[in-house]
């Protein structure tokens, strides 16, 4: 069909059908030129689109479109030349191709319409950008946040890393000390580590220790189990315990250990092991043995020589006083306050104390305060204020003087009862002179009589004068008379401390009976005897006999002399009881029974039996 | 005149005696003690009375009392200072001692020129 339509060329160009209308030739023309330029355009667009965008759905379709448009645009040439030649089949053959991509597009087209509706929208597309936008800016924020918190992460890791680093080196510096023993336990008390300080008290390498009990290389069997209560403590507490230990290793001395013990926990919390951290304080205990020693010894003598110091805080109204003079002040504690301090003292020296302590020179002061027994005791405050701790600081020194007290009061006593008895002595000497100085004695027997009876008298007196300290006994005062006359006397009684009065009567009743003896009764013949006997029974009676023998004959004398009624007045007297001669054909017996205690000097206790006869 | 003596020193109370026997007075005692001068005074009735104030440590007020009440005038003797008369006795004469025949003479006369006797 083809070649009859080319060879058919007695067609006429279209220009003819158009009379050659230059103006209608030139539309025809000129616009199908345009329409074709511009349909040959528009695949080369969808061609580089393509390319650009090789992702772009349905490709296929667009390649199709463009083939469609492209032959729209070639038959739109076919008529602009079909205007000047008449090549009607040829423009028929591109319609008939025209025709066929066209319906086949169309054809194509239709079933993918749901596909290309499936394809966003520019709006939608907007839409889901702006949803994006958020999103992206929210996530920028969360970064941020992370980044700050990652910071901060770093930050403490960094702080935790050297803080971890100090530890180690402390505990490095501490695992080498040789101070420091540092050590761990397990429960069963295996020694699981130990640095070279335990290594070193212990004394034995690690292998032998590592590993093994506290039993099995220590000996001591107290210390073990005082170690081993420690130990026991820390695991069934779990907590820290801090523990003085001794420890001596074998074949070494004993050393003295300050132990903290801390429980060795695994992650659980359960209690493993132990750990210890030991310091060696053998020194420092030794040397406050010393300390406490010697501190002892100061106590001991203080307290023994009833000495004590304080020191007075007058600013705190606060008084510290030494153990022994809190024992002698009876105070309730070794720092009281001031006025618990003045309280322990008699009221009336109160005021003299309070003066001294606030003297700025330095003071020397009595006082007194009561006793244990109730009685008041005598101290001596010296002291003054501290140099060094400023004014109000007093430190004082407190001496017990009751004892010289005493003695003094005693000296006063007796110088009172030396004036006293001074008063009194003329007279007695008088009396003692008139009745010795009698007819019918020669001068000379007169002056011998009163001089030994003055005598007699003065022995009393002096034993008087000595005081409590040097008394005579009742056997003492006869001793005296009898030793003027070898073995003829036999004293038999108690040895007891007479009283100073006693001793006066007695020395002068004791001359009377020797001297009337020795003037007319036993004494006045070489073998003549007295025995003299005296008995304290248990009711504190004492009786007394003096019993001549072997003397003259005797009888009762008519009238009595001075010595007979001195003795019966001075037994009534000063003894408070009754004598009592008797004329006995072998000789004179004088007797007299007393309350012992009249006689007795006070404070002495009650007199020793003594049986012995004693020859003078 | 009948006088009584009490005084616990013996040497003393003889002394004293001795010298109221040469004054020509009659002598009561000596006592030594309180009860015995009590039991003096009943039995005795003494005109006067010299006393010793302290009597081994004792007081002599009682006996001073009962002659007081029995308007026997009296003379206490005193040694010391310790040694000090009642405050009702105030009045009354002393002796201080020591004491020697002529103060003794004197307060005996005063004593007389009191006594009721």
């Amino acid at each position: 069909m083809f070649s009859q339509l080319f060879k058919d060329a007695s067609f006429l160009p279209h220009g003819f059908c158009l009379l050659w209308n230059p103006w209608l030739i030139g539309a025809h023309l000129v616009s199908d030129i345009a329409i074709f330029l511009a349909y040959a355009a528009i695949p080369i667009a969808i061609y580089i689109f393509l390319r650009k965008r090789p992702s772009l759905q349905m490709s296929n379709l667009a390649w199709l479109f463009a083939l469609f448009i492209l032959f729209c645009g070639l038959t739109h040439l076919a008529s602009a030349i079909a205007l000047y030649q008449p090549i009607y089949e040829v423009q028929a053959a591109i319609k008939i191709v025209t025709a066929a991509v066209s319906v086949a597009t169309a054809v194509v087209i239709f079933p993918l319409i749901p596909k290309a509706l499936a394809i966003p929208s520019p709006d939608d597309l907007q839409k889901l950008n702006a949803q994006l936008q958020q999103e992206v800016e929210s996530h920028k924020n969360t970064a941020a946040e992370l980044r700050v918190a990652r910071d901060e992460l770093q930050i403490r890791f960094r702080e935790q890393q050297s803080a971890l680093a100090r530890s180690s080196a402390v505990i490095a510096a501490l695992d080498e000390s040789a101070a420091v023993c540092i050590f761990a336990k397990t429960l069963d008390g295996k020694l699981i580590m130990a640095n070279p300080a335990v290594i070193a008290a212990l004394g034995r390498p690690a292998e032998e220790l590592i590993g093994k009990n506290d039993s099995d290389f220590l000996t001591n069997a107290e210390e073990i189990a005082k170690i081993r209560e420690v130990d026991r403590m820390v695991c069934e507490s779990g907590q820290p315990v801090r523990a003085v230990e001794r420890v001596t290793p074998p074949g070494g001395t004993q050393r003295v250990y300050l132990s903290t013990k801390l429980p060795l926990c695994n992650e659980e919390g359960e209690v493993e092991g132990i750990v210890g951290v030991s310091i060696d304080i053998s020194e420092r205990e030794a040397l406050m043995e010393k300390l406490s020693h010697s501190e002892e010894i100061f106590r001991l003598g203080s307290e023994a020589a009833r000495f004590g110091s304080c020191a007075v805080d007058l600013t705190k109204q606060e008084v510290q006083v030494s153990q022994s003079l809190q024992k002698m002040l009876h105070l309730p504690s070794d720092t009281v306050d001031l006025n618990a301090f003045l309280n322990a003292v008699l009221k009336e020296d109160r005021h003299e104390i309070l003066i001294a302590l606030r003297s700025q020179e330095p003071v020397e002061i009595e006082f007194r305060a009561k006793a244990d027994d109730g009685s008041t005791s005598w101290y001596l405050l010296r002291g003054q204020h501290n140099q060094t701790g400023g004014a109000g600081h007093f430190l004082g020194a407190v001496v017990d003087i009751t004892r010289r007290k005493r003695a003094e009061d005693r000296t006063s006593e007796l110088m009172r009862e030396l004036i006293h008895r001074g008063r009194n002595l003329l007279t007695v000497v008088q009396v003692l002179a008139r009745n010795s100085l009698t007819p019918p004695r020669t001068l000379q027997e007169a002056r011998d009589v009163f001089i030994e009876r003055l005598h007699a008298f003065a022995r009393g007196y002096e034993l008087f004068v000595d005081g409590d300290h040097v008394g005579l006994t009742f056997r003492d005062l006869l001793q005296t008379e009898a030793s003027r006359f070898t073995g003829q006397f036999a004293l038999d009684g108690p040895s007891f401390l007479v009283n100073e009065r006693a001793a006066q009567t007695l020395g002068l009743i004791f001359h009377e009976l020797t001297t009337n003896a020795a003037k007319y009764g036993a004494l006045s013949r070489p073998d003549g005897r007295v025995d003299v006997v005296w008995r304290v029974d248990s009711d504190g009676e004492l009786t007394f006999a003096w019993r001549e023998s072997n003397g003259p004959p005797v009888d009762a004398p008519l009238k009595k002399g001075f010595g007979t009624g001195l003795i019966e007045r001075m037994v009534r007297s000063d003894f408070n009881a009754q004598s009592s001669w008797q004329y006995d054909v072998r000789g004179y017996v004088f007797r007299f029974s007393a309350p012992v205690d009249k006689l007795r000097a006070a404070s002495v206790g009650t007199p020793q039996p003594q049986t012995d006869l004693i020859s003078a | 005149m009948r006088i009584l003596v009490v005084e616990d020193e013996v040497l003393i109370s003889m002394l004293l005696g001795d010298w109221l026997s040469e004054m020509g007075h009659e002598l009561v005692g000596p006592a030594h003690t309180v009860a015995e001068a009590l039991a003096l005074i009943e039995t005795n009735a003494p005109a006067a009375a010299l006393l010793d104030v302290n009597l081994h440590g004792e007081k002599c007020d009682a006996i001073a009392d009962v002659l007081a009440a029995r308007n026997v005038p009296m003379a206490f003797a005193t040694g010391s200072h310790a040694d000090a008369i009642a405050e009702r006795f105030s009045g009354s004469l002393t002796l201080a001692k020591p004491y020697d025949f002529d103060s003794v003479s004197t307060v005996v006369g005063k004593l007389m020129s009191r006594s009721p006797a």
